[in-house]
């Protein structure tokens, strides 16, 4: 941990002795992460190793029973999704948690609608959303389609829009699976669009594809059984021993960085 | 170039066409017309301006109890004790005025009563999860239950004749509660389209757990799209006790059925996020012409019964067939 410290940048965001038990299970044990801007952290752990649960944390989906978060060098809570937007947490959840008989843009503003005294500024919406879809350079035809009807790549392209661009500006970007059923050639679409993104975010990568991770990412944490069994810079990483990691195999320079 | 912009133009003025035809609200305004005009055909009357009076003072208290039904429905929820709360509502505001209370008040405490209602079913569904099916179904038996006991099941009659204005008064022709109905479709959904603490019933309704997700309050919202939907039954109430001038425990008998299979037809799902007041207007709407025709005609009050049921298992039959492709 010194190492990065003495890096001379504070982290964006940090999480000290987080704990989350769900009735008897431990989903996490004493986890510490730190994510720093212009970095992407790859997020790595089989399934039920923690990731989900870590990242609803810091999303606000769950609360952390145990634990401080630091956002900026300041100890904030973050009970509700709206205190994590509030900070510029923004997440792209896997199942890109969109509306599919809503339409594209009630998609994109979903939680986040434009108002006036409380009504819905439409235009506005509307406008905003053909600008940032325009920007991600995407096929959709048309706002007023309800999203079931787009195909794959589409949606992924509403719920990263929805993720990055809409509401409180960003700051930490949370990217829960983003290539999930994606083909290879979208899944490397959205790496691009990534390492495009980390030049203004942090950003926390969530993946199983460990091609994925090195190809992309700065640091790896490892999760296995809740708790953080891992971290590495990608430098100093090699693939045998994050997939054993991964397996629950110790490691014993944990504390390393 | 001019061929390619005019075959633009042509492929546009087409497609609004489509666009039109392929909402629910202009489905059902086209069909309105035709029964209509196969009325007007078959039976002089139909026109007549007492009639349409009667058909319009007829659907009024169905329209406002189905628009609460409609938002209910858009929250993913059900509200089968609309009737019964019609029944409570008009008990307790009766009572009250027959017992001298001041007009104003005892429109108020009705007010408040229906939302109760509506509050105590949004409670254990957000509160206890429950199925809104049950909760509903037992506040139906429950407010209809009291509405009895606290009238032994007589009519609550002698009511103040200040009271009687609400439903008996018109504006060249047209009676107070027509008047009010239309007002409320109107506000109502502009409210739903525009006003963002309604409009986001549709992402509730559409996906609990993503609407969450995206912060927003799920629970909050159900919660007070049943004390909405209790309100609005409670409005009706006034309006039926001013009217008929006496509250009684057996008001809105198979209402809820009447505003489920209006909202229904009106383009509302069992699945939630779906629904429209313009949809339900013309599905009340056109129940109202039916049931007409059946008057109108001299056919059995029976068979009335009979074809209003079979339309209710048609359209929920259609919805959960909607739901099941979705």
């Amino acid at each position: 941990m010194q190492s990065i410290e003495s890096n001379n940048h504070q982290p964006l965001l940090s999480i000290r002795g987080g704990c989350k038990y769900f009735g008897g299970i431990t989903a996490l044990d004493n986890v510490d992460i730190d994510v720093y801007n212009h970095e992407i952290l790859a997020l790595l752990g089989d399934n039920g190793a923690g990731k989900s649960t870590l990242i609803k944390a810091v999303s606000g989906a769950h609360t952390l029973d145990e634990g401080d978060i630091f956002f900026d060098g300041k100890k904030v809570s973050i009970n509700r999704p709206e205190d994590a937007y509030k900070l510029g947490i923004k997440t792209v959840y896997q199942d890109m948690a969109l509306f599919g008989i809503l339409d594209v843009t009630s998609n994109l503003f979903a939680g986040a609608e434009y108002t006036h005294w409380g009504f819905l500024q439409k235009k506005k919406m509307n406008q905003e959303a053909f600008g940032v879809l325009s920007n991600l350079k995407t096929t959709i035809k048309t706002l007023h389609q309800e999203v079931r009807s787009l195909s794959g790549g589409q949606q992924h392209a509403v719920a990263i829009a929805r993720g990055v661009y809409i509401g409180y500006d960003p700051r930490l970007i949370i990217m829960d699976e983003p290539t999930a059923g994606l083909g290879v050639k979208q899944s490397r679409e959205v790496l691009r669009l990534l390492k495009e993104l980390k030049r203004e975010f942090a950003i926390i990568f969530i993946t199983h594809n460990l091609d994925y991770a090195f190809d992309t990412a700065d640091r790896i944490a490892v999760l296995c059984g809740g708790r953080v069994v891992g971290k590495r810079l990608i430098q100093e990483a090699n693939q045998t021993e994050i997939v054993k990691l991964m397996m629950g195999v110790e490691d014993k320079n944990n504390q390393k960085i | 170039m001019e061929t390619v912009s005019t075959l633009a133009d042509q492929a546009t003025v087409g497609k609004i066409i489509k666009n039109g035809l392929s909402k629910r609200p202009v489905q059902l305004m086209l069909l309105t017309l035709l029964i209509s005009g196969i009325l007007t055909m078959l039976t002089p009357n139909f026109l007549a301006q007492s009639n349409l009076k009667s058909v319009a003072m007829g659907m009024t208290y169905d329209l406002i109890v189905a628009l609460g039904m409609t938002y209910v429905l858009i929250i993913g929820g059900l509200d089968l004790s609309v009737g019964s709360n019609i029944a409570i509502t008009s008990v307790v505001t009766t009572l009250l005025l027959k017992n001298g209370v001041a007009i104003p008040i005892a429109i108020l405490a009705g007010l408040a009563t229906s939302m109760i209602v509506g509050g105590i079913n949004g409670f254990f569904i957000t509160k206890c999860k429950m199925n809104p099916f049950i909760v509903t179904l037992g506040t139906m038996s429950l407010a209809r239950g009291a509405a009895m006991t606290l009238t032994s099941g007589y009519f609550v009659t002698s009511l103040p004749k200040g009271f009687l204005i609400l439903g008996r008064g018109e504006i060249s022709g047209i009676p107070f509660p027509v008047i009010f109905a239309i007002i409320l479709v109107i506000v109502f959904s502009i409210l739903l389209n525009r006003f963002a603490p309604l409009n986001r019933g549709f992402y509730v309704g559409a996906h609990p757990n993503n609407a969450e997700l995206v912060g927003i309050n799920v629970g909050r919202t159900i919660f007070t799209g049943f004390v909405i939907c209790g309100l609005f039954s409670g409005i009706a109430a006034i309006f039926m006790c001013s009217r008929l001038a006496m509250g009684y425990a057996q008001f809105g008998l198979e209402m809820e059925l009447r505003a489920l299979a209006a909202a229904v037809i009106g383009g509302a799902g069992f699945s939630g996020g779906r629904g429209s007041v313009w949809g339900t207007f013309f599905g009340v709407l056109l129940l109202a012409i039916i049931n007409n025709g059946f008057i109108l005609m001299d056919a059995s009050i029976y068979w009335q019964k009979v074809v209003n049921g079979t339309i209710l298992i048609v359209a929920i039959a259609t919805a959960v067939r909607n739901l099941n492709n979705d």
